[in-house]
């Protein structure tokens, strides 16, 4: 069974838990709020098309668990990540502290150019909020990334965020700044007729860069 | 003299003690007993002038008791010669002075042992009393162990004997319950013969001798051995008439009670012997009676006892006039002999050789609950279903092919039961069970089964007003059929379809591409496996098999879910067993795992309605139990009985990057066995 596809672009959900990074998954792949989210054991996964400028992307989702047994294969998951999504609790100042830490891992075990978009999760708490939205911004811009406030339980701005990401990265694709090609970006072409037809763009972008 | 002796002994040695003496004689209150010269004391005062004194005492003053000493000294007085005063007098002093020391010694002595006697004395006074307190408590003592001995041991032991004896009673009890029931068994046994369950009442027969020769030692139970085997040998007389029945009117399901009897006695030969003995006598007596009802009847008020006479004398008594119907009727009647034998060996044919295969299980499945099992390959009815299907079978099915003009499809009204019954039904030849592009002849199967589906739905719409038609002595049997018959028609729907989801798709297949596959993979792949897509292409084919079928026959919602939510079912436990069949796995032959199952999972929930997705935590939750650590991998086993011993066995063996330590994972591997010992 083929898959009608553009792109396939894997990505990551990371952070501290408890910040709702499997319930932003789910609510992002079946549209509804994960009652008892249990702790994740080793890894979830989720896939989904989704349409981003006119093209179809198919994103491979994977959300990672923070258990030992786990560590020593994290490296792996990173780099194969095209985005990764980097959740913090806003009702948690401490999940919010972690997130330098989080940071250092992704940019030192993922790909250079991993498109990492900042998600103050729980946004629907706002009577219990302890990071304001304000800070959270700047600390997103000194560190490269996009944000965006999500509540996982309301659904609000969950599928806006992986859009935007898999948006920044198409961009960052036809601007020639990404290489689908090269080995570990996390990118893949949908069916071969495709790859042919843009195949050839892309290698003139390369050229161009060289 | 003793003293006397002592007061000697201490003499020569004891100068310094008699030195220490001295301050005593000085000591205020010492009063001398004799008194001699109150002005001139004669107390040697000097203790060296005494001890001289005392030493200067002849030795036979120290003799013995028997000395008389004022005899020895007037014995002294020579009587030859005058009475010299002064020299008597001189003496007299001596002897005074002598008495005067010993005197002061021994009051010396006395005084000095005074304290030391009072103290022996006291010390002995207190031995004394300790003496007798400990008398009386050597007494109690005795007296409290022998009340300890009488109140305990002999207690305890009686308390120990009488549990024995107790325990002795109870299972004498059990014994003797034992025995009630086995005496009681005889009235079951009568019951049993009354309602013509000869198998059952043979069993049991047969049981109950065992069980009695396990209570030989009781005395009651040898009557009771006679008389089982009496009611046995009835039961084997009422057996054989039963089987003499067989010869008139056979049936089908008392000629197997009867055969299946004879086996468990182990005489299926003698039955045989038997029966073509009844056979002769069937066809003896029926002739006879019929021939001397005519003979009877056209004899008037001739007295002759024709029921003496030889049959070939009797029949020489029919007259010209009754000649033909009397024929007609023996023939008629030898017909039905004839029938009987016939019927007889056609069972024989059909069912000996495959009863005496199963001959160990009496009731052995009937051919209803046989063709469904061959199609699924299991146990797929519910009891309930299984009973009504066989109580079917058994009321209203022939079993046996007569030629007749009742054979072609229009009941057959049993004369003597006067129930209705029906040939053995056959599938038609048109159609076809085994394309599986027509899903094994799934319209046919909704037709037949739906058809059922909707006369039972009927029924139940009049079931108020057949209540109010019915007189209420039959209301129970009405009751009876809807709660044994109606109710469970739809129950039927699940074996029925199931059989097509289960032979739709190839699992096996599915099993031997799943074994190929590599998961000992160090990269997180993006792309599933090419058997998630061939699985995805044979349930595509399924649904349009399904439509093609519900293009002719409309397809119900019920049948459609239980055929995608078994074909579902059976992937996801193909799944499961796929992925048990990998050698080594690493995290990330795992992530792979759950991409295959998640691209299938999302690619299936377009092909069909079915939500929640059965079984599919079933996979979900193996997958994932690979990431647990050692201590909760323990419980989960526990926990999960639901997979096999396999899959269990995999889960713990094939993590390549040595997650467990090797004593762990043999420990784990133990608890799997254990829990597989249990399982059987
Ligand atoms: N109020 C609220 N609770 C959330 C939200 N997202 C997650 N939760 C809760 O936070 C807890 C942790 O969520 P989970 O997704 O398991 O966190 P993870 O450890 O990051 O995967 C759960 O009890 C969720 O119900 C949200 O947006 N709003
Ligand atoms: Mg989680």
């Amino acid at each position: 069974m083929s898959e009608s596809y553009d792109f396939l672009f894997k990505f990551l959900v990371i952070g501290s838990a408890g910040t709702g990074k499997s319930c932003i998954l789910h609510q992002f792949i079946e549209s509804k709020f994960k009652q008892e989210s249990n702790h994740t054991i080793g890894v979830e996964f989720g896939s989904k098309v989704v349409n981003v400028g006119g093209k179809s992307v198919k994103l491979q989702i994977w959300d990672t668990a923070g258990q030992e047994r786990f560590r020593s294969v994290t490296r792996s998951y990173y780099r194969g990540a095209a985005g990764a999504l980097l959740v913090y609790d806003i009702t948690s100042r401490e999940t919010y502290n972690a997130l330098a830490n989080w940071l250092a891992d992704a940019r030192t075990l993922a790909s250079p150019n991993i498109v990492i978009i900042l998600c103050g999760n729980k946004k629907d708490l706002e009577a219990d909020r302890e990071v304001t939205f304000l800070e959270a911004s700047r600390f997103a811009q000194e560190n490269e990334m996009m944000f965006l406030e999500t509540s996982a339980l309301t659904g609000e701005n969950v599928e806006e965020a992986f859009l935007k990401c898999a948006r920044s990265i198409l961009t960052k694709i036809e601007s020639g700044e990404l290489d689908p090609e090269r080995m570990g970006s996390g990118i893949q072409y949908g069916d071969s007729s495709l790859r042919r037809t843009r195949r050839i763009p892309d290698q003139t972008t390369q050229q161009c860069n060289c | 003299m003793a003293l006397r002796k002592k007061i000697r002994s201490l003499l020569p040695g004891s100068k310094q003690r008699s030195s220490s003496l001295d301050d005593d004689q000085s000591s205020p209150g010492y009063e001398p007993i004799y008194k001699y010269k109150e002005e001139d004391r004669e107390f040697a005062r000097d203790p060296l002038e005494q001890a001289e004194l005392i030493s200067s005492i002849e030795d036979v003053y120290f003799s013995d008791d028997s000395f008389d000493s004022s005899r020895y000294e007037l014995k002294k007085l020579d009587s030859t010669q005058p009475i010299d005063l002064d020299k008597m007098d001189e003496d007299r002093d001596v002897l005074r002075k002598q008495l005067q020391a010993v005197s002061k010694k021994v009051s010396d002595l006395v005084l000095e042992n005074q304290s030391a006697y009072v103290k022996e004395l006291q010390r002995v006074m207190e031995l004394q009393t300790n003496l007798q307190t400990a008398n009386v408590i050597c007494a109690n003592g005795r007296r409290q162990l022998s009340l300890a001995k009488k109140d305990f041991t002999v207690a305890s032991l009686s308390i120990l004997s009488n549990h024995r004896k107790r325990l002795q009673l109870v299972s004498l009890m059990r014994s003797l319950h034992t025995i009630k029931t086995l005496q009681r068994t005889d009235i079951r046994l009568r019951e049993m013969m009354e309602e013509e369950d000869y198998p059952g009442a043979i069993q049991l027969c047969l049981e109950c001798q065992k069980a009695a020769s396990t209570f030989k030692h009781f005395t009651c139970i040898s009557e009771l051995n006679s008389k089982l085997q009496d009611t046995l040998e009835m039961i084997e007389e009422q057996l054989d008439q039963a089987l003499a029945k067989t010869c008139l009117n056979f049936d089908t399901h008392h000629y197997n009670k009867v055969q299946t009897a004879y086996r468990l006695l182990g005489k299926t030969q003698t039955a045989m012997d038997q029966l073509h003995m009844h056979f002769t006598s069937a066809i003896h007596n029926t002739a006879f009676t019929i021939v001397l009802g005519y003979v009877e009847l056209c004899a008037g008020s001739d007295n002759t006892n024709f029921q003496k006479m030889p049959y070939r004398d009797l029949c020489g008594h029919i007259t010209v006039d009754t000649y033909i119907p009397c024929l007609v009727n023996l023939c008629k009647a030898l017909w039905e002999v004839m029938m009987s034998y016939h019927k007889t060996i056609d069972w024989h044919e059909r069912f000996d050789p495959a009863a005496q295969q199963v001959s160990s299980t009496p009731d052995t499945e009937s051919g209803f609950i046989c063709a469904f099992q061959k199609e699924s390959s299991g146990r797929v009815l519910g009891s309930k279903l299984t009973t009504t299907l066989k109580r079917i079978e058994d009321n209203l099915i022939q079993q046996s092919v007569v030629p007749g003009p009742s054979q072609l499809g229009a009941p057959n009204t049993d004369e003597k039961n006067t129930k209705v019954k029906f040939p053995y039904p056959h599938l038609s030849p048109v159609v076809e069970m085994t394309d599986l592009n027509k899903l094994f002849g799934l319209s046919e199967r909704m037709v037949a089964t739906e058809s059922l589906l909707f006369l039972s739905e009927q029924f139940q719409f009049l079931q108020s007003h057949l209540e109010s038609m019915i007189p209420p002595s039959k209301k129970p049997f009405l009751q009876q059929f809807y709660s044994q018959t109606v109710i469970v028609a739809h129950e039927l729907r699940i074996p029925v379809y199931r059989s097509v989801a289960t032979k739709a798709i190839d699992f096996e297949q599915m099993i031997q591409m799943m074994t190929n596959v590599r998961w000992d993979i160090k990269e997180i792949m993006s792309q599933h496996n090419p058997y998630v897509d061939w699985l995805l292409q044979e349930l595509q084919l399924f649904d349009l098999r399904i439509q093609e079928v519900a293009r002719k026959v409309p397809l119900p919602q019920p049948v459609y879910y239980i055929l995608w939510e078994h074909v579902i079912r059976l992937s996801n436990w193909t799944f499961v067993e796929g992925f048990a069949c990998a050698k080594k796995c690493s995290n990330e032959g795992r992530a792979l795992m759950q991409l295959d199952f998640q691209q299938f999972l999302m690619k299936l929930e377009k092909l069909t309605d079915i939500r929640p997705i059965p079984d599919r935590e079933y996979v979900e939750t193996y997958i994932k139990a690979f990431y647990l650590t050692e201590n909760d991998m323990e419980q989960w086993i526990r926990d999960h009985r639901e997979y096999s011993t396999k899959q269990l066995t995999s889960l713990v063996t094939s993590g390549v990057t040595s997650l467990f330590q090797k004593k762990s994972r043999q420990k784990l591997v133990q608890v799997i066995e254990e829990i597989d010992r249990l399982r059987r």
